[in-house]
């Protein structure tokens, strides 16, 4: 677990609530006090697996706030057609609007390319016949439209590169929706663990063990990082030799 | 070397700007024949039903991924000697020979240049001319 960076520190109030018990049971000890000083005993045990509960109550929430108090600046909202992003939504809606936008921006750039790309090349054509048409007869001419051939060819080719730069949104589209589908399962599988976990105090002798009410938390930055994909991504001529070795 | 600019390619992509994208660079290419597709689910059906040549497919999609895609045109007598390019963002070793296994021609992984999507095409051509 990473150490908490935010104003609540659960493990601090365990260490105090522990101190506490200490000091009650070396009271007991001291007063001959058996009876009590097992009762402190089992409270102290139970200390022990509240804590594991709470810990598991404040994760699930910090990620629950995380989540609900996601949002997309106002510049965002503005681009959006989408009326309704005045209220805190899920993160994850939110990220499926950042993947929205950016789709909307790679579309207005596609459908600009679609436009201009064909004018280019109609201007190479053009200037290509025309320097023909004058290379014998005006030699000077024909270098100037020479020129302005290479220049068109230049637009063409950084038009092209345009064009490839959308693939951005693509890959960062991709990369959001895993992105979300690790989010809705980690906060899935934390409430899971919370409800197994509460189940499982409820079958026990209720051994009372006080800590703040979880509802009552600050936005936690206790969070779990989630473990990432050992494997690495392969370089497209590591791609190729390795297809090369399957026969390919 | 010379490509059948008039074969007729299907590509599948589930984001507009990559089909929008391999489809210009096809028309670079001189290819012209070109049909567009958002799932594997809606692109079987067209390969099923058309005259396609040439299959060029991304792998993650929502309703049917590119593998399966992949793995249910070499599994149809009618389409399994297609040629087929997976081009896709996913890039790590276990899935490339996956997609080897299941029968592509040749893989790109994104991002990708309009000079090795062609060259990748030559590749697939060139193979297929043996």
């Amino acid at each position: 677990m990473t150490k908490n960076t935010g104003t609540f520190d659960p493990e601090k109030i365990i260490v105090e609530r522990l101190q506490q018990k200490c000091g009650e049971l070396t009271s007991c000890l001291v007063n001959m006090d058996v009876a009590g000083a097992f009762s402190v005993i089992e409270h102290i045990n139970a200390t022990k697996e509240e804590s594991i509960y709470y810990g598991l109550g404040m994760l699930a929430r910090g990620l629950h706030t995380a989540i609900t108090n996601f949002e997309v600046d106002d510049f965002g909202k503005a681009y959006l057609a989408h009326e309704d992003t005045g209220a805190a939504a899920k993160i994850t809606t939110q990220l499926d609007n950042v993947v929205e936008m950016s789709e909307q921006s790679a579309r207005k750039t596609l459908n600009i390319l679609d436009d201009t790309t064909p004018l280019v090349k109609e201007l190479k054509e053009e200037s290509e016949a025309i320097e023909a048409a004058l290379r014998d007869t005006h030699p000077e001419l024909a270098d100037r439209v020479h020129k302005q051939h290479e220049r068109l060819s230049k637009i063409d080719s950084n038009l092209l590169e345009i064009l490839m730069a959308q693939g951005f949104q693509d890959l960062s589209g991709q990369a959001i929706k895993k992105v979300n589908v690790i989010l809705e399962g980690l906060q899935t599988d934390l409430l899971a663990l919370l409800r197994y976990a509460n189940q499982v105090k409820s079958m026990s002798e209720p051994v009372p063990v006080e800590f703040p009410a979880i509802g009552e938390l600050a936005d936690s930055s206790d969070v779990e990082e989630v473990e990432e994909d050992k494997q690495e991504a392969m370089a497209q001529d590591d791609v190729d030799d390795l297809l090369s070795s399957l026969g390919f | 070397m010379s490509l059948p600019l008039d074969v007729k390619i299907l590509v599948v992509d589930d984001f507009e700007s990559m089909r929008r994208i391999v489809k210009q660079v096809l028309n670079d290419i001189g290819f012209k024949d070109i049909t567009l597709a958002d799932d594997g689910a809606t692109a079987l059906p067209l390969l099923k039903n058309g005259d396609f040549g040439f299959l060029i497919t991304d792998w993650n999609m929502p309703q049917m991924e590119g593998i399966d895609l992949v793995k249910a045109v070499r599994a149809d007598p009618r389409l399994k000697g297609m040629p087929i390019l997976m081009v896709t963002a996913e890039a790590k070793r276990e899935q490339i020979i996956q997609a080897a296994q299941a029968g592509v021609n040749d893989y790109i992984v994104k991002p990708f240049t309009p000079d090795t999507l062609k060259a990748k095409i030559e590749k697939v051509f060139a193979g297929l001319a043996k």
